[in-house]
């Protein structure tokens, strides 16, 4: 939105006849040496919304020929995290244990994104061949897949790990981390 | 993380935990693994 230098006026614009010139008139005084103004605008970036989200501000970009302002639309880029990777709502992150702790079973802490710790604990890990199983630049490495349920979901965790005696036939990992994980 | 449009829905941390296999094994190593692991 532009405002006139002098009185500080909304201005209209009008096109020119003969050219791709506008001819900018104040609404308030003669002047018609515009300028643009600078704005410092605050906008709400709720928590869990997407890469490439639009957020539009209402009335708050350029004006068109008939001096009605647009609106700002703010498209937000999520940048990369050093440590946790997004996947839609889920988070992803990797953590290293030893081979000793893949069979004696381990005790992991993490901390989340906004401080708070969050406990693993696992008395056997097995490897899932289906997920896992790779080998990177010639050196054996085997990943197991934990999954951290979120507070909604986490009763019917809670009863999967209680009916672990039939264990998820597509893959017997998972079920056997569901059923051993303590949060 | 949370759900956009909807507070009390959070989706999942999925932690991938790789195991980090000793790059040496001596012969002694070896047979007591064997013995613990048979």
């Amino acid at each position: 939105m532009r405002r006139c230098a002098l009185c500080a006026g909304p201005h209209l614009s009008f096109p020119a006849a003969d050219s791709s010139l506008d001819l900018q008139v104040c609404e308030e005084c003669a002047n018609v040496k515009l300028v643009r103004e600078t704005v410092q605008l605050s906008v709400d970036v709720e928590p869990g919304m997407p890469h490439g989200h639009v957020i539009t501000v209402f009335e708050e970009g350029e004006a068109d020929a008939d001096g009605d302002p647009g609106d700002l639309n703010l498209q937000l880029h999520l940048l990369p995290h050093p440590r946790f990777r997004r996947e839609g709502r889920d988070l992803h992150l990797t953590a290293s244990i030893t081979l000793l702790e893949a069979l004696t079973g381990f005790s992991h802490e993490v901390e989340h994104l906004d401080g708070h710790k969050v406990r693993h604990r696992a008395a056997l890990t097995r490897a899932c061949r289906q997920h896992a199983e790779r080998v990177r630049s010639g050196r054996p490495r085997t990943e197991t897949v934990l999954r951290r349920r979120s507070s909604w979901s986490e009763q019917r965790s809670r009863s999967r790990a209680k009916s672990s005696a039939s264990p998820n036939k597509a893959c017997p990992c998972t079920a056997m981390s569901y059923a051993r994980a303590t949060w | 993380m949370p759900v956009y449009g909807d507070e009390l829905r959070k989706g999942d941390l999925v932690v991938a935990f790789t195991v980090d296999f000793p790059q040496q094994v001596t012969e002694q190593q070896k047979q007591a693994l064997r013995k613990l692991l048979v």
